[in-house]
């Protein structure tokens, strides 16, 4: 693991934003560890070193535009535009309206805090694209898909930390057999975007 | 403080950014209104967020606060900067699954006793804010103060706490019963 990528799990694990335990995701699949950068987020000296860490690897990102399509990922995707000339969207009026055209030629890229299945990313630009705007690629803090990677349906990712997420049918969960009780995950989060 | 912002240049700034917008409005808590002010429009631009964050920060520096909270969507950001500049911790509030309260995500940070400010970019009657204020005070927070980038209320200041405004804007809200805009005929744009 390289010096970034250590020191953004120390920030995320200094804070409790990467916890191990035994949880439910969705559909019912159990998980052994949980990220919720909020958790970081709410540090706003850490979260400027969180967007500093990921600002590093943007090599080659050629965009005008952040769109921060979750509330969680606000604090990232400011930190990101402000280290830029680009403006910065986020899901609120007038954005989310349908009638909301982008400039001419806005190129995004998309930054969220974490990407699991990418149906988060996948929605993000979608959206984009029906406000007349072109996706350059994604920039996330943390890449729990399991094979990672610096691709994601044929655009450029680029994330600060890979930490794949392993998940269990809950008859083939190690947690589940230790007998350990399952903490709920947020179940107040409403629906991310989508 | 490092910086003041006029009253003039906040409105410029809103104006210039397209954030102002006029016309016939209905508001969320069910007024007609002829102005309309979309902060997300503002905040697109990171240094003009960051000075009224700067100012807001700077209304504050005679209390002591543990933490800045603001209303999903337009206060997370602006509690965010406000936060950074003060030097303490940012959480939000965000609607909960009933929709008539906000809850703070459990991962965010409260300590029995702590002081915290309250931001909001637009506060008309103030219910969005006030609903992130019982949230924290939920949560074993004490509320200290409000800030507010435009105040557009009218008459009243609407939080039993101190509340300091950036600028305040005298906008009429009309009922939609006694509405000048619905009897000119001029078309309504929900917001």
């Amino acid at each position: 693991m390289g010096v970034r990528e250590s020191e953004l799990r120390d920030l995320l694990g200094e804070t409790g934003a990467y916890r191990e335990g035994h949880f439910e995701a969705a559909q019912g699949q159990h998980i052994l560890s949980y990220v919720h950068c909020e958790r970081l987020f709410q540090y706003p000296a850490l979260a400027s070193r969180a967007a500093n860490l990921l600002f590093e690897v943007l090599e080659g990102v050629d965009a005008t535009f952040v769109f921060a399509p979750s509330i969680s990922a606000l604090p990232l995707g400011f930190e990101l535009a402000r280290r830029t000339t680009w403006q910065f969207a986020v899901h609120a009026l007038p954005f989310t309206l349908a009638t909301y055209r982008f400039p001419p030629k806005t190129r995004v890229l998309v930054v969220d805090d974490v990407v699991v299945s990418g149906r988060s990313l996948r929605h993000a630009r979608e959206w984009c694209r029906q406000r007349g705007a072109e996706v350059a690629g994604f920039a996330v803090l943390v890449d729990r898909r399991p094979q990672g990677g610096s691709e994601f349906e044929g655009l450029r990712l680029w994330s600060g930390l890979h930490a794949p997420v392993r998940t269990f049918t809950p008859e083939d969960c190690p947690a589940c057999r230790d007998g350990i009780p399952i903490e709920p995950v947020d179940p107040n989060y409403p629906e991310r975007m989508g | 403080m490092s910086q003041d912002l006029s009253r003039d240049k906040i409105l410029k700034m809103y104006e210039d950014t397209g954030a102002m917008r006029t016309g016939h409005f209905l508001l969320a808590a069910g007024g007609h209104t002829d102005r309309f002010f979309q902060s997300a429009t503002v905040m697109q631009f990171p240094d003009s967020a960051r000075q009224l964050g700067e100012c807001i920060a700077g209304l504050w520096g005679d209390v002591s606060i543990d933490f800045v909270i603001g209303p999903a969507m337009g206060g997370v950001i602006l509690a965010a900067i406000t936060a950074q500049f003060m030097g303490v911790r940012a959480l939000f509030a965000e609607k909960d699954a009933s929709g008539s309260g906000m809850f703070i995500r459990p991962g965010m940070t409260v300590r029995d006793g702590e002081r915290f400010l309250a931001v909001e970019d637009v506060v008309t009657t103030g219910t969005s804010v006030m609903k992130a204020i019982r949230a924290a005070e939920a949560a074993g927070g004490v509320c200290v103060g409000v800030s507010a980038v435009i105040d557009r209320n009218e008459g009243e200041t609407p939080f039993p706490y101190p509340y300091r405004p950036l600028t305040s804007l005298r906008v009429l809200t009309y009922d939609p019963d006694d509405c000048p805009l619905c009897q000119r005929g001029v078309p309504l744009e929900k917001i």
